[in-house]
């Protein structure tokens, strides 16, 4: 490279001046600089003397039109010197990744990065002026100098078709789209009318939202990483996302946390793994709210609801609006069990085409009945019965969906019903299949699992 | 005419006491030639199918002119290519579209596409065009990628997304262009003006 700079001078002295517009300790730029662009290219003193020309304003010294104000125009207005700083760039992208494979030889590359060369464009931007250049134009020539043509004068044909992310066919468009996750595509949307009716006519497919509400603080977390807090503040709300506090002046904290909620559910693409509400609050207003939010005029595709909190009600108002038959699992954690709400929620289509139900905190008090259209339940009872065993090996035993069910009991279980049901082998075989039922009786535990031969 | 041969994985040819390995030759849209396995060609459904249509023996392959592939120039087909024999034999992926799709970017892949965006998008319609679901799969993430984290003005640099007013000004310039009435219109118009005419009515 050295050879190139030395047959270069004015290449060599723009990128001297790049660099001396980065304004970082000379002594550090030198030695950078060497290890850039060649070890033999030019002297202590010389990059010192030309540092000191720059900083009177003086580019060329043979040129007597008097001091440049802003030295960046000698960059800005010449394209050939703009091409010798992103050589200097591509040369040092090289030196870096060079460096990187020396010290973590096992480690991926750099172009494992999400796009380091946008950043290496930035920061070019920064140096010299935010609109000397579009990034496709910079990207060309930085890939071009990257593989070795090295000629700054080379004329690109612009006549040639060239591909662009609008050219592509929907479907590439839609792979493209589906690996976004829900903030990156909302700022997509927000490009163009055209690109957000695109986005929001692609599936998405998001693995965990997680809505927290408790007296003083509302959360909404998207995954372990990102996650929007909304504090209350009196009558007031603060939210705070990425360490950036906004007060948002009367409005509740929860409303506000509803509303921001509700902006990423009404996507009807959207396509939820797990959805995850936890409350430690026992306001109505608060589950009044929340139903309200969750208006739609889609079901939610929720493929796993996880409840937590003080009251019951949360689930009857939340079930309603999944989208039956994409439920899987159903999972509740709560120590007030309530009645009536159960009632209701028995009798939707969400609850009865679900296939998997797991209750912790309280006591199942209902008819077990409900529960035995299930794959895989697993609940807390108060005791057991010899009409429940009876029950459940009639109804349970004659299924063909059912795989397991796990219930833990308040008092100990009476083992003399269980071996006037069951015998005393506590293997039973399931009725036309080869499968059979695995029965675990202990003191205050009792399991029956569905088992292959 | 340069001809281009992909880079091959070494195989001790003398271990595997099977048949002479089977090479298809393609030419690009601006004549390059590349020589290509039967097993990396497999990558590509469309590729593949029209090589089984055709039948070609070892022969043929040597004495009839190379397979043209119209769309595609050289640069582009050399990448589509490598990435083919860098992953001949290996399963092509279903995607039923029931679960988020997991796809992790290889070392080789990454390098291979450390291109510039331009080159990006061909390989991605080339991928498209010969049905190669893996390496569409992992340059449509790659693109995925370069999104994360900007701002919607830093969407626009990277992908050169025009903004509505520029989407509107192309797609009335586009109809004008089609329209040949109202191209006779506006030189009618522009000859008035040239005449000394106030009024074009």
């Amino acid at each position: 490279m050295s050879e190139f700079f030395k047959s270069n001078p004015m290449a060599l002295r723009h990128c001297l001046l790049y660099k001396f517009l980065q304004k970082n300790a000379i002594e550090q730029v030198y030695s950078v600089f060497c290890m850039v662009i060649g070890y033999d290219v030019i002297k202590k003193e010389d990059f010192y003397s030309y540092s000191n020309q720059f900083d009177r304003g003086v580019f060329d010294i043979n040129d007597d039109r008097g001091s440049i104000t802003d030295m960046r125009d000698v960059l800005r207005s010449d394209k050939y010197a703009l091409r010798a700083c992103i050589l200097y760039e591509s040369l040092k992208y090289e030196l870096t990744e060079r460096v990187y494979k020396t010290l973590w030889p096992k480690s991926n590359s750099l172009a494992h990065k999400s796009n380091p060369i946008f950043s290496i464009y930035n920061y070019f931007c920064k140096v010299i002026g935010d609109d000397v250049m579009d990034y496709r134009e910079f990207e060309f020539w930085f890939y071009r100098f990257l593989n070795g043509d090295f000629d700054l004068n080379y004329v690109r044909d612009k006549d040639k078709k060239t591909y662009e992310l609008m050219d592509m066919p929907v479907v590439v468009m839609k792979n493209i789209v589906e690996y976004l996750d829900i903030f990156d595509r909302m700022k997509l949307a927000k490009t163009s009318q055209s690109l957000q009716t695109f986005v929001e006519d692609t599936k998405l497919l998001h693995h965990t939202l997680k809505l927290n509400i408790s007296p003083y603080m509302a959360t909404i977390s998207f995954s372990s990483s990102v996650c929007i807090k909304y504090i209350r503040e009196g009558k007031d709300c603060v939210k705070n996302y990425k360490k950036r506090e906004t007060l948002i002046q009367n409005v509740s904290y929860w409303k506000q946390a509803f509303l921001d909620f509700k902006h990423f559910l009404k996507n009807p693409k959207l396509h939820l793994n797990t959805f995850f509400i936890e409350s430690d609050v026992d306001n109505e207003n608060v589950f009044d709210d929340l139903e309200d939010t969750l208006k739609f005029t889609h079901f939610l595709s929720v493929k796993n609801v996880f409840l937590v909190g003080h009251s019951w009600e949360l689930l009857a108002k939340i079930l309603p609006v999944l989208k039956p038959g994409y439920l899987k699992t159903i999972n509740i954690d709560s120590h007030n069990p309530n009645v009536d709400s159960m009632e209701k929620v028995f009798e939707t289509k969400q609850w009865k085409q679900a296939k998997y139900f797991k209750m912790d905190g309280a006591c199942f008090i209902w008819p077990l009945r409900n529960l035995y259209h299930f794959k895989e339940v697993t609940i807390r009872l108060e005791k057991l019965s010899l009409e429940d065993v009876r029950e459940m090996k009639e109804v349970l035993f004659n299924s063909s969906d059912f795989e397991k069910c796990s219930m833990a009991f308040s008092r100990e279980i009476d083992m003399s019903v269980c071996e006037q049901e069951f015998g005393n082998l506590y293997h039973s075989p399931a009725p036309n299949s080869t499968d059979y039922f695995k029965i675990k009786v202990e003191d205050h535990h009792f399991e029956v699992t569905r088992r292959k031969r | 005419m340069s001809v281009e041969n992909a880079p091959v994985v070494d195989v001790d040819e003398a271990a595997i006491p099977v048949e002479k390995k089977m090479y298809y030759r393609f030419e690009s849209n601006d004549k390059k030639e590349f020589r290509v396995s039967e097993l990396a060609i497999q990558q590509s459904e469309t590729l593949n199918r029209l090589v089984e249509a055709m039948g070609y023996t070892s022969e043929d392959v040597e004495n009839k002119p190379a397979i043209a592939i119209e769309n595609i120039d050289g640069k582009t087909l050399k990448l589509v290519f490598q990435w083919c024999e860098h992953h001949k034999g290996e399963a092509i992926p279903v995607d039923d579209g029931s679960v988020p799709k997991i796809v992790e970017i290889p070392e080789f892949d990454a390098k291979l596409m450390d291109i510039d965006n331009g080159l990006l998008f061909k390989l991605i319609w080339a991928a498209d065009y010969l049905n190669i679901v893996q390496l569409l799969n992992v340059s449509c993430k790659k693109v995925a990628n370069m999104a994360q984290g900007k701002t919607p003005a830093q969407l626009r640099r990277v992908y050169l997304l025009p903004s509505d007013e520029e989407d509107e000004a192309a797609k009335r310039a586009a109809q004008e262009a089609q329209d040949p009435r109202a191209r006779e219109v506006e030189e009618e118009f522009e000859e008035r003006k040239r005449q000394g005419g106030n009024s074009f009515f």
